[in-house]
Order: C-alpha cells, then sequence, then structure tokens
C-alpha cells in the first residue's frame, strides 16, 4: 500500500464529504499533502503517511499557522498510544483510511487552532488555484 | 572588541558592504582565494570601495579532498546526457596560475594531495617544496590584484596600498581524521617558511582548520603550535553548529581557546555564530579577537560542503541568535501576538531599520513580517518521479531577510561590546523562558544549554 493509493483515498473520501480539495499544495516553504475546504468554510491540511506518524507530526505542525484543522492520515491500524499522545499534544487530528478505502471519522479530533490570518488567506487562494 | 568579520563569496553581496549607512556594521572583509584568483580586477575595486581592512584565505586546504569537490557536471541534463565532471574554471585558475607546484599537479594528475607530496619517506619535510608553495601562496595574496591592473584601473583606484591585506596566511591543510599528525607536521614548517620569507612585511597568520574530534587531541596540537609561535590564528573547526552544541563540547571548545590563547596575539574563528561572539568578551579575557561568517550563512561550515535542496526564506530570530526558516519564527512570534503592535514587535522581534522600513511601507507589522516569508511557487520533479509545487523566495524577500540579518548580527557585536557578560548570560536565559514555554523548545533549547556551560567561565 503506497502513499499515493493514501492520498486517492483520502482525496476521495473528502470529496465524497462535499469538500473542494487540491493536493501538493505549497504552504511555509513546504508541500502540504492535502489542502481542503469543507462544507462551512474551514480550511484542512492532510499530511498522508504509510509509516513513520512521528516524522509526520513534525512537518504537520508548521500547517497550524495557516489551517483551520491539521490532520494526519494513515492506512487504518493500532497506533501506538505514545504516537496518539504526540498527535494529541501537537493539537494535530488523525484519520484512518479503513481497509475497504473508506476515510474514517477522525480517530482524533485536532485541538482549538488560531491561524495567522494572512497565511490562512494565501493558503486558501492556493487551494482555490490548485482543487 | 570583537572584530566582526563577513566573507565576501559572491559579488552579488556586493550592495551589502558598501554604501555609507552599512560601513560601520562590519570590520573586515575575508576573501577567498578563488574569487580573487578568478576576478582579481573586480574584488580589488571592491576593495578600494570598502576601505576595509581585508584578508584572502588562499584555501590551500581545498586540494587535500577527493577533487570530485572540486568539479562541476557540465553534462547536458535535458538531453538526457550521463554526469559528466570537469574541474570548475576558477578552482583550475586558483590551481594552475596562482598556487602552482603541488596544487597545480593535482589538475594535471587528477587526485588529491597527499602527506608524502611534502615529506619524505623517513616523514622528513621536503624543504623545496615548502619553500616553493609558501613562495607562491605568499605572492598569491600579496600581488594577484594589483599585478592584472591596468593604468586606468590603478588611476581609479588611487591608493595601491590599500589593495594589500592585512596579513598573509600561510599554506594549510585541514587535521581530520586520517594522517592529521603529518598534516600537522606540514603546516607548522610552512608556517615557519612563510614567516621567515615575509614576516618583516606582514603579519603571518596560521590556518587552523580541524575536526570537532580533534579537539580531544589539544595537547599534542597546542604543543605543536607553541613551537611555531603564530602571529595570528584563524580557526576553523569543521561543522562547528554552534545551536547544536552539548555542554561538555562547548567546554572543550573554551579550553581549546584558552590554551591557544596563551600562543598568539590574535585568534579569529573563520566560521562562528553568537556563541563565538560572547566568547570574544573582555571579561573572560576575549578568548576569541573576531568572529566571521557571511551574509545571512556562514556561522558554521562543513569543510566538505553538501549542497541541494532550493532555498528557504529565512529570518534571524535575534532573541534566539539563530537563523529560522522564516515558517518556524512565524510559528514562534505569531501565537505569541508579537505581530500586533509595532512597540511589541519592537520589544520581542526587532528594532531593525529593515524592519522599520517593512512596517512603514507594508501599513502593519503582520504584513510586514510576512514579507521575509514571500514566494512564488516553482515545480520540481523529485527523485522518486513526483512533481511537487513548493515556495520559492522572492528577491524582495531574500534581499530584506539578509538586511535584517546585516543590522542584528552588528547588535550582537555591540552588546557584547558594551553589556556585562552576566548581564549577556542572563538574556540567554530569558530568551530560552520566553520561546520555550510555548513549545519552542526546539529552536531555543541551545539557549539554556550555552548559559549553562557559560556560566561558570568567569
Amino acid at each position: 500500500m503506497t502513499e499515493r493509493a493514501l492520498v486517492e483515498a483520502v482525496v476521495k473520501g473528502l470529496q465524497d464529504k462535499g469538500f473542494m480539495v487540491a493536493t501538493e499544495v505549497p504552504n511555509f516553504y513546504r508541500s502540504a499533502d492535502i489542502g481542503a475546504l469543507d462544507k462551512v468554510g474551514n480550511i484542512w491540511v492532510v499530511e498522508c503517511k504509510v509509516s513513520n506518524i512521528g516524522r509526520a507530526i513534525e512537518q504537520s505542525k508548521i500547517h497550524r499557522l495557516s489551517a483551520d484543522k491539521v490532520f494526519i492520515a494513515t492506512f487504518a491500524k493500532k497506533t501506538k498510544e505514545g504516537t496518539l499522545r504526540r498527535i494529541r499534544e501537537a493539537g494535530i487530528g488523525l484519520l484512518y483510511v479503513m481497509r475497504d478505502g473508506y476515510l474514517s471519522d477522525p480517530i482524533e479530533e485536532p485541538g482549538d487552532n488560531n491561524p495567522w490570518d494572512l497565511a490562512r488567506e494565501r493558503l486558501l487562494h492556493r487551494i482555490m488555484e490548485r482543487r | 572588541m570583537g572584530k566582526h568579520i563577513y566573507h565576501y563569496n559572491t559579488h552579488a553581496e556586493k550592495r551589502y558592504f558598501l554604501g555609507p549607512e552599512h560601513h560601520d556594521y562590519y570590520d573586515m572583509i575575508a576573501l577567498n582565494g578563488n574569487i580573487v584568483s578568478h576576478t582579481p580586477t573586480g574584488i580589488a575595486g571592491f576593495i578600494a570601495t570598502a576601505a576595509k581592512d581585508f584578508y584572502i584565505d588562499p584555501q590551500t586546504h581545498a586540494f587535500q579532498h577527493a577533487t570530485i569537490h572540486l568539479k562541476r557536471d557540465v553534462s547536458d541534463k535535458e538531453a538526457g546526457e550521463a554526469p559528466s565532471y570537469e574541474f570548475k574554471p576558477s578552482i583550475l585558475k586558483l590551481a594552475t596560475e596562482r598556487l602552482k607546484g603541488p596544487f597545480a599537479d593535482v589538475i594535471k594528475y587528477n587526485r588529491p594531495l597527499r602527506p608524502t607530496d611534502f615529506l619524505d619517506s623517513d616523514s622528513n619535510v621536503r624543504n623545496s617544496v615548502i619553500e616553493m608553495i609558501c613562495q607562491s601562496i605568499a605572492l598569491f595574496q600579496l600581488d594577484t590584484m594589483t599585478v592584472e591592473l591596468d593604468d586606468e584601473d590603478k588611476a581609479l583606484i588611487k591608493d595601491i596600498s590599500s589593495l594589500n591585506p592585512n596579513f598573509l596566511i600561510a599554506p594549510y591543510f585541514c587535521l581530520s581524521t586520517h594522517r592529521w599528525r603529518e598534516w600537522l607536521k606540514i603546516n607548522a614548517a610552512c608556517y615557519k617558511r612563510t614567516q621567515d620569507l615575509f614576516g618583516k612585511d606582514l603579519p603571518i597568520y596560521l590556518g587552523l582548520l580541524l575536526s570537532k574530534e580533534r579537539l580531544n587531541d589539544r595537547d599534542e596540537i597546542i604543543k605543536a603550535i607553541s613551537e611555531m609561535k603564530p602571529q595570528g590564528i584563524l580557526l576553523w573547526i569543521d561543522e562547528h553548529i554552534e545551536e547544536e552544541l552539548q555542554i561538555g563540547e562547548i567546554q572543550r571548545y573554551v579550553e581549546f581557546l584558552r590554551a591557544l590563547r596563551g600562543l598568539t596575539a590574535t585568534i579569529y574563528n573563520s566560521h562562528g555564530g553568537y556563541l563565538s561572539i560572547l566568547l570574544c568578551h573582555k571579561e573572560i579575557g576575549g578568548l576569541l579577537d573576531g568572529v566571521a561568517h557571511a551574509m545571512n550563512y556562514g556561522e558554521h561550515r562543513a569543510l566538505i560542503p553538501i549542497g541541494g535542496g532550493l532555498p528557504m526564506a529565512q529570518f534571524y530570530l535575534l532573541s534566539v541568535h539563530s537563523r529560522l526558516r522564516w515558517g518556524d519564527a512565524a510559528s514562534i512570534v505569531h501565537p505569541k501576538g508579537w505581530l500586533g503592535a509595532i512597540e511589541t514587535y519592537r520589544e520581542h522581534v526587532c528594532t531593525c531599520s529593515q524592519c522599520m522600513e517593512l512596517i512603514k511601507k507594508a501599513g502593519s507589522v503582520e504584513r510586514a513580517f510576512d514579507i521575509y516569508g514571500r514566494s512564488q511557487p516553482v515545480t520540481i520533479t523529485r527523485r522518486t518521479g513526483v512533481i511537487v509545487t513548493l515556495d520559492y523566495p522572492t528577491r524582495e524577500a531574500k534581499q530584506a531577510a539578509t538586511r535584517h540579518y546585516f543590522y542584528n548580527k552588528a547588535k550582537e557585536f555591540r552588546d557584547v561590546e558594551e553589556k556585562d557578560f552576566a548581564a549577556l548570560l542572563g538574556q540567554l536565559g530569558e530568551g530560552y523562558d520566553s520561546i520555550a514555554e510555548d513549545g519552542g523548545e526546539d529552536f531555543a533549547g541551545h539557549l539554556r544549554t550555552w548559559h549553562e556551560a557559560l556560566r561558570g567561565i568567569v
């Protein structure tokens, strides 16, 4: 199961929920795997990782400056309690792609976020541009 | 006062060195042999205009490593050609026309220098080779800029003596993992001979380039240097990243400097950051007499640089005395509310002319701070074949960040001159407390380490 398959499954899952979705969105000199806009206008950034969630946590922190909700997505598995704690502490949420390819509801909800307006505007613009 | 030295590495950096508003923000210019060799008249014009003290690093150590590091890929990538490497033209000229002898042989035979180029089978120094390289390398530093000037250039420059460096650097080689004792012996021979030949004209400095591990061999190295009696030392510790040093490593560095201090009048660190600037403080005996770095980079440098990767916008955050990725800097200053009122920004982030100009121009602090991160998207194909779009800093962002860095580094040198050492240590502790409390440990942890390592030093 590859990262590309994971990204495709998350994109489809979000689109099915009515999100506007873009992939490989430049943000703070990094590339967010997925940038999306939900039905009420919240900006989501989703970093997709087949393994090495710890690295994804570090990569995802910066997106909290511009997105309303930041998630890590991975294939459904038993995530270690220590990893879950680090995800929670970083204010990031967790999504699973299930065996049948469906996207789960959040396993962990992201914490409250207060993005920087200027950066949020720029990210929104880039999502709209690339959707 | 610790001398503030800037490396001049590309002509594009000229704008930061010249002009009345910049003149008082640094003391000395470090030129690399490569640029002097390649563009001597351009450098002569620059030096004459800058009217600053300067020296030329002959970069003799560069020929000690695998020759691939002296080459460039000349293949046509778009045509799908396999990589094909040739010596860089500037290196070719430096080795064959300027440094000559064994340096030219590196090009001719495509192999690095070895200790046996300078030592015979009984490990005795080959005096004729040492004599030859000391001559050619000193004359390279003394004459290269002036001999290429035509009459028109000379008339423009007026005072040709302003093109004399403040000191000469003897040929030197790196004391790294292998055969470092032999290289130390060669360095000593080069230093002594250069001193004999040119010491009456100018001070002769010893280039002391070593890996971090060599600090463990302090006594042996110090003994050899004490026999050389150098007039000055230009120190470069390979990849000495001050933000990553542990307490014991800092103490080992300090002890090394203390030992050197007794052997020479002047010690400059060729690549150092704020930790080294602090070590210039008079209350701790001025362990260093100056620190060099480049424009918005170069506070540490690997002997064999690893290039690659797209450039990222950087922001020098004075409270952590470190260059951060602009996004990381934003992740500290925005949640803390330091991008609100200008007074808050001045208190916690920066008061430099560049920031103040941007705030005035942009109309708000946060819009001004945003300029440091401005980017344009570029699309690249990763080695895996994946195509991604990433940010690339705009020219405006890069120039603003460099000027901001320039002003902040000048402030650090000024503070070390004017403030008590204890007060400066206190600022490290305060900086740590302020940044680390909200998850900024990754960016501020070194402040606590420096504080711990230096508080017993007075």
